[in-house]
């Protein structure tokens, strides 16, 4: 739990640094944010000010040229100038001024009317018609600030580009546009006024729709400080002073409670002035917005963040801990305190694969013994398929089934030189051997090989027993006993068993392979195939009477009787015609025949003095061998007898010493010495020869002697002092200490027994 | 017929492979002729072709890409919605047809100059609104030449059942709506019964004839001295006013008709069109008037009337007579006058004679079908089927209830097998004046592509001196002389209108001359010599032509 604990503490802390980026980052967006959505938005509301501004502009401009054209018309003119009663001439022509207004053709909606009011004649003509001042009042001016007399009044006075704010009773809102004529701005008199009326409701509709706050508004001031049109609503406080408004855009905190982004141009046309006034707080709170965005953002990404690494952290974790369990619970190393579990879980895990690694070799290794083990058996031993198929099948030995023969290879082991630097070249050779002839085999036939000892055994599985495969066979070995004498420079030995049925066969060619080992050296070859020896036997007679009687006639010294008998021994043989290894096995026979005579006569050098390779070979006619044997044999009599008489004098020289030591053995003097001066001879070459002849040592046959003696006195109740000095001993104590050395037992004893 | 048209194309061309394209449409309608075994087969075999196609269709349509409708939003509409698509007709339509329409509207009072910048650009809408009869130039089948609307023929008859029926039981409006080359090219807009024709008239003070023990007036003579006492009993600055500077009032003018004469082309008793300007009857009616106006019984300020003087003065007591509309006028002003004057009283004239109890040979009314507010199909119109079928809805049962009288249950309800409107149209919860809460139900109460139905109007009048006013206004025999609606060729139609618009021009100039008295009557035969030089008799007999080819459609 505490180490649970540990873990989550390390996780918090990495997610809050992680945290600590989007939390920097945030705080950066923001203040970016502010300062944009300001820059922003005062150019915004600037573009929007400047678009007012430009499109009351262009109005105003085009109401200038219109009442300027009407002022200019020459009919104004004219009718102006009647007095009293209109003639239908006048009449007519105040229609062609109609006619010409209408032509002006202002389609714009804020421009409803252009009139001209004559002040003479009381009348308007317009482009809704001509009509009475009064009508015309009634019909498109009625309003609760100016009455008719006043309206009246105002259309009397002179004006020079002046407007009049006017609510009609219906809510309209219009301005009018007036100019008087030229005469009377001059100071002339007053003639007529031509005006234009705009509608204010159309075009504060116009700059509503450009508004994109509640609490902003916007508003047209002219010279004489008079609103002309404000939309939104404009606290009534709010006094403007056209001369002290700096037209630009700023930050004016003086005219309200709060401060105001302040944006004001100037008209071009006119001595007018819009301005538009958004407070502070708008554009701030937008950019708070984001910062609550943002704050919002940052909680929930901690709150979030937070549940789901504590929610990943439990899903990575579990599973990881379930391992770790698994691993603790196996014993082992625990995890020490503070260490890192991923690591030690990445350690635990790399020492099991290990262990299973070395596991499955070992159990591959022991799976390769017991397959050998299995076919050495197999080799070894008759069995039969019904037992052991199921550990052929188990260890995956092909053969057994069918047909089999066994081929036992040996490298140079012959030679009986094991010298122990050779034996890893040996294995090596193996080794070799066994690739090379399973790769051979294996194009034909089912092949196992199995080292057994020095040697290689190969049981070759085959379709059936036949003469072409045993060829087949013999040829595959030839080719590689010559592959391994050319590419690898060593000679092999093959033994090559029959072909034989079933799985007991296979133990039946192994016995045969074994036995026909020995014609190697016999038949000086490196390939005997089984059934070659086994037909050369079935002609092979060399009994052992024969034998017998060859022995015993060396052994005698009989030298014609033996030089018959082996005459007597080729020429049974070479009745049928000898074979080559036929005479090969009887010169091997009959050198193990001569060997044994003249080990049997005392000839025991014979073998190392005579060289048979050099004098004996299967090759010689079967005369040349017999003469040879016959001088082999003359030479072995001759030996022998030389021997025997030599033997003779010995013996007579050892009989002499004994019946020497007789007679003077109560002598306390009779020694080695002694003996020799009586013999004329150094004590040390008579003691040689004495044990030569005799297998016993001078002083061991004194001794035997004097205490045989001293036995025989003993029980004839001679006391142990007297049987010491009867027997030659100087004291009695050296007689009892070599009695008892001898004999096991004291001579006060051996008379108690008595 | 197109089918078939193409099954003999077929067969003609496995017959002779050889045979060259335009003989073989020369050739088709032969063979049609003589392997169909005449063409009226033909015809009956499309004919139940198409009623068996009309059986198997039935609205709402399945839905599918909406449609354009370009047309002029009318004041009544206006007052209350920014396009026609937010009134309650126009959602109710298209829930009956299944046809989304998208409408786009021309600023007020410059339809004829935005239906100009739409032919200039060609991005037309799918259905254009508009008067193609009068006000396309060089007429309708040139419009159709020009490809910017398509020929109806073929839609008739494969989409349009109901229009198919109700042109073959109205001969005479099928004649109206064709050009001479027998060439369909609206919906038209249709007024469904004569009374309905008869809307404009002469009007006077009711209260001040009684209170001067005088009756409506029937002759010009009359009327003189109905004026007189109107000027000299009742202080009335201006006796006689109107809304001179609208056409259709110079048009429909009473007092002209009342000496057998018009401003323009009229149907004289040979058949033939006249030219009423240059006539005697012209003449005697300046006389008249420059009379009149001499005398102050005619309104000094005449020439620049628009309707907001003529209401002041008709409510105000400067005039006691006028003309125009019984509902947007008579009835306005009284309901308007009554405020202030309890007594205020209107009462329909006659149109007037010059002998007295003679019933007038001419006189106002307006054609059933005048060719304003009818929709053509354009060649931008991908989905002709569902424009047509969308237009066609209005001709059937269900739409001309629709048309005339909205939605059931909601703007009016049946009683007794009438049509009667619901308070929420007669006396609307939100104020409403009752011309506008009708037009936002319906299009009945002012036009469309629609036959008007004439209960309409029975309801609209609620006054007794309105209900009467078809029935005193259309008392007379002018019926005989109104100008059918002719289309000259495309080709003479140039040449026409710059004639007509020389002298029409001239005319209403001299007219005013001769009526303000600035110009003397003795001119009157150097009026008309001047008129005859600016080639008059080519006009008409261009307009004979047409009068020809239209009385053979």
């Amino acid at each position: 739990m505490e180490k649970k604990l540990g873990v989550y503490l390390n996780m918090f802390l990495s997610y809050l640094g992680i945290l600590a980026i989007p939390i920097l980052a945030g705080g950066v967006i923001y203040w970016l944010a502010l300062g944009v959505t300001k820059s922003q938005t005062d150019k915004m509301n600037d573009n929007l000010l400047t678009m007012v501004q430009r499109e009351l502009d262009y109005k105003v401009e085009e109401v200038i040229k219109v009442t300027n054209s009407v002022a200019m018309n020459s009919k104004v003119e004219e009718l102006a100038s009647v007095k009293g009663e209109l003639s239908p001439e006048n009449r007519l022509m105040m229609y062609y001024l109609y006619q010409d207004l209408s032509k002006n053709n202002l389609s714009e909606k804020f421009v409803d009317d252009i009139f001209v009011y004559f002040n003479r004649l009381r009348a308007v003509c317009s482009i809704k018609g001509n009509m009475s001042i009064e009508m015309y009042y009634d019909l498109y001016c009625d309003n609760s600030e100016y009455r008719i007399q006043e309206f009246e009044k105002y259309l009397d006075a002179p004006h020079f580009w002046d407007t009049l704010n006017l609510v009609r009773c219906n809510g309209e809102n219009k301005l009018i546009f007036t100019m008087s004529d030229i005469n009377s701005v001059m100071g002339g008199p007053r003639n007529f006024t031509a005006g234009v009326s705009m509608n204010l409701t159309a075009l504060k509709k116009t700059m509503e729709s450009m508004l994109w706050d509640k609490r902003m508004f916007l508003l047209i001031i002219n010279s004489k400080n008079q609103v002309i049109a404000q939309t939104g609503e404009v606290p009534e406080k709010l006094s403007l002073d056209y001369d002290s408004l700096p037209a630009g855009n700023y930050v004016d905190r003086k005219l309200l409670d709060e401060p105001y982004s302040t944006f004001v141009r100037e008209s071009e046309n006119l001595e007018w002035k819009y301005v538009m006034l958004i407070p502070q707080s708008i554009i701030e709170k937008n950019a708070r917005d984001i910062q609550k965005y943002a704050m919002v953002g940052l909680f929930a990404c901690i709150f979030m963040g937070s549940a789901f690494s504590y929610y990943m952290t439990k899903k990575n974790y579990n599973p990881i801990r379930s391992l770790l369990e698994i691993f603790m619970g196996q014993g082992g190393r625990k995890p020490s305190k503070g260490e890192n579990e991923y690591q030690w879980l990445r350690q635990q895990s790399e020492q099991f694969f290990k262990e299973h690694t070395d596991t499955r070799l070992l159990l591959a290794d022991s799976q390769k013994s017991l397959r050998l083990y299995t076919l050495l058996k197999v080799l070894e031993y008759p069995y039969d398929m019904e037992h052991m198929k199921e550990t052929l099948e188990n260890y995956n030995i092909k053969v057994g089934l069918g047909f089999n023969a066994v081929i036992i290879f040996d490298v140079g082991q012959r030679k009986a030189d094991a010298d122990r630097e050779l034996a890893g070249e040996y294995a090596l050779r193996r080794f070799i051997l066994k690739n090379i002839f399973e790769e051979l085999v294996l194009d034909y036939f089912h092949i196992e090989t199995v080292e057994i000892g020095e040697r290689l055994a190969a049981v070759v599985g085959l379709p059936a027993d036949g003469k072409e495969y045993q060829e087949k066979l013999i040829e595959l070995v030839e080719t590689l006993m010559q592959m391994t004498e050319d590419k690898f420079e060593f000679a092999v030995t093959a033994l090559v068993g029959d072909i034989h049925e079933g799985l007991e066969g296979i133990h039946l060619s192994y016995m045969e392979a074994c036995e026909i080992g020995e014609y190697v050296e016999l038949l000086n070859t490196d390939l005997i195939v089984y059934c070659d020896v086994k037909n050369v036997q079935k002609k092979y007679r060399y009994s052992i009477d024969t034998e017998q009687r060859i022995i015993n006639a060396i052994k005698t010294g009989h030298a014609d009787v033996a030089k018959e008998a082996i005459g007597g021994a080729f020429d049974e043989n070479i009745i049928d015609g000898i074979s080559i290894d036929v005479c090969r096995c009887l010169i091997y026979d009959m050198m193990g025949t001569l060997l044994k005579g003249a080990d049997e006569g005392g000839y025991h050098n014979f073998s190392s003095e005579f060289n048979f390779s050099k004098d004996l070979s299967a090759r010689l006619p079967v005369g040349e061998l017999k003469r040879r044997f016959g001088k082999l044999v003359d030479q072995i009599c001759d030996k022998i007898e030389s021997l025997q008489r030599e033997e003779e004098n010995d013996n007579k020289l050892s009989k002499k010493v004994q019946a020497y030591i007789q007679e003077n053995y109560q002598d306390p003097d009779l020694n080695i010495s002694m003996v020799g001066q009586s013999f004329g001879m150094t004590p040390a070459y008579l003691s040689t020869i004495y044990k030569k002849q005799t297998q016993e040592s001078l002083l061991d046959y004194i001794n035997k002697f004097r205490l045989a003696e001293a036995e025989r006195l003993l029980r004839e109740d001679h006391s142990v002092v007297e049987v010491a000095q009867m027997v030659g001993f100087r004291d009695s104590g050296s007689f009892i200490r070599v009695f008892k050395k001898k004999m096991g037992f004291t001579p006060g004893q051996l008379k108690k027994k008595n | 017929m197109k089918r078939s048209k193409k099954l003999v194309s077929l067969m003609l061309a496995a017959a002779t492979a050889s045979m060259a394209l335009a003989g073989c449409g020369s050739k088709t309608a032969d063979t049609t002729a003589t392997t169909a075994g005449g063409g009226a087969a033909t015809e009956a075999q499309t004919e139940a072709g198409t009623k068996e196609a009309a059986a198997e269709f039935s609205y709402p349509m399945a839905s599918g890409d909406k449609l354009t409708y370009w047309c002029e939003l009318t004041s009544t509409v206006a007052a209350n919605y920014a396009n026609l698509g937010d009134t309650p007709f126009a959602k109710e339509w298209a829930k009956d047809t299944g046809v989304d329409v998208e409408y786009q509207h021309p600023p007020v009072g410059q339809t004829k100059q935005q239906f100009g910048l739409i032919m200039a650009d060609g991005n037309l809408p799918d259905m254009m609104e508009y008067s193609w009869t009068a006000d396309y130039p060089g007429g309708p089948e040139k419009a159709i030449k020009d490809g910017v609307i398509i020929s109806l023929n073929d839609v008739f008859q494969k989409y349009c059942p109901n229009i198919l029926k109700y042109l073959e039981e109205n001969p005479d409006i099928d004649k109206m709506i064709k050009t001479d080359e027998g060439h369909y090219y609206v919906f038209p807009f249709i007024r469904g019964d004569e009374k309905l024709c008869n809307t404009i008239g002469l009007m006077l003070r009711e209260d001040w004839l009684k209170e001067l023990n005088m009756d409506v007036p029937t002759t010009i003579d009359e009327w003189h001295d109905v004026l007189t006492a109107f000027k000299e009993k009742k202080g009335a600055t201006a006796p006689y006013t109107f809304e001179y500077t609208n056409p259709q009032y110079l048009d429909s003018n009473p007092f002209l008709f009342a000496f057998n004469s018009s401003r323009g082309f009229y149907l004289g008793d040979d058949g033939k069109a006249h030219f009423g300007a240059v006539e005697e009857g012209y003449k005697q009616y300046l006389t008249t008037m420059a009379q009149w106006y001499k005398e102050g019984l005619i309104d000094p300020d005449l020439a620049s009337m628009g309707s907001d003087q003529v209401a002041a003065k008709m409510t105000n007591g400067q005039s006691g007579a006028s003309m125009g509309q019984a509902g947007s006028r008579m009835g306005t002003w009284i309901s308007a006058a009554v405020k202030t004057t309890p007594e205020y009283m209107l009462k329909a004239a006659p149109s007037p004679s010059l002998e007295k109890g003679a019933r007038p040979e001419f006189g106002w009314i307006e054609l059933p079908f005048s060719g304003r507010a009818s929709v053509a199909i354009t060649t931008s119109c991908k989905d002709v089927e569902r424009a047509a079928r969308l237009l066609d809805f209005a001709y059937g049962e269900a739409g001309h209830m629709m048309f005339n009288f909205g939605v059931e249950g909601e703007s009016y309800t049946m009683e007794n097998g009438y049509p009667t409107y619901t308070d929420l149209i007669m006396k609307n919860p939100d104020g409403l004046p009752v011309s506008q809460s009708m037009a936002a139900w319906f299009r009945g109460c002012y036009n469309g592509p629609l036959v008007q139905d004439v209960r309409y109007l029975e309801q609209y009048y609620t006054m007794d001196s309105q209900k009467e006013t078809p029935e005193v206004w259309g008392a007379h025999n002018g019926k005989k002389h109104i100008m059918l609606p002719v289309t000259p060729t495309s080709d003479e139609s140039k040449e026409f209108s710059t004639i007509m618009n020389e002298i029409n021009t001239y005319r209403d100039e001299m007219t005013l001359k001769f009526i303000f008295g600035t110009e003397s009557l003795d001119n009157f035969d150097t009026y008309v010599t001047n008129i005859k030089n600016m080639n008059l008799e080519e006009a008409l007999d261009i307009e004979n032509a047409a009068l020809d080819r239209y009385n053979s459609r």
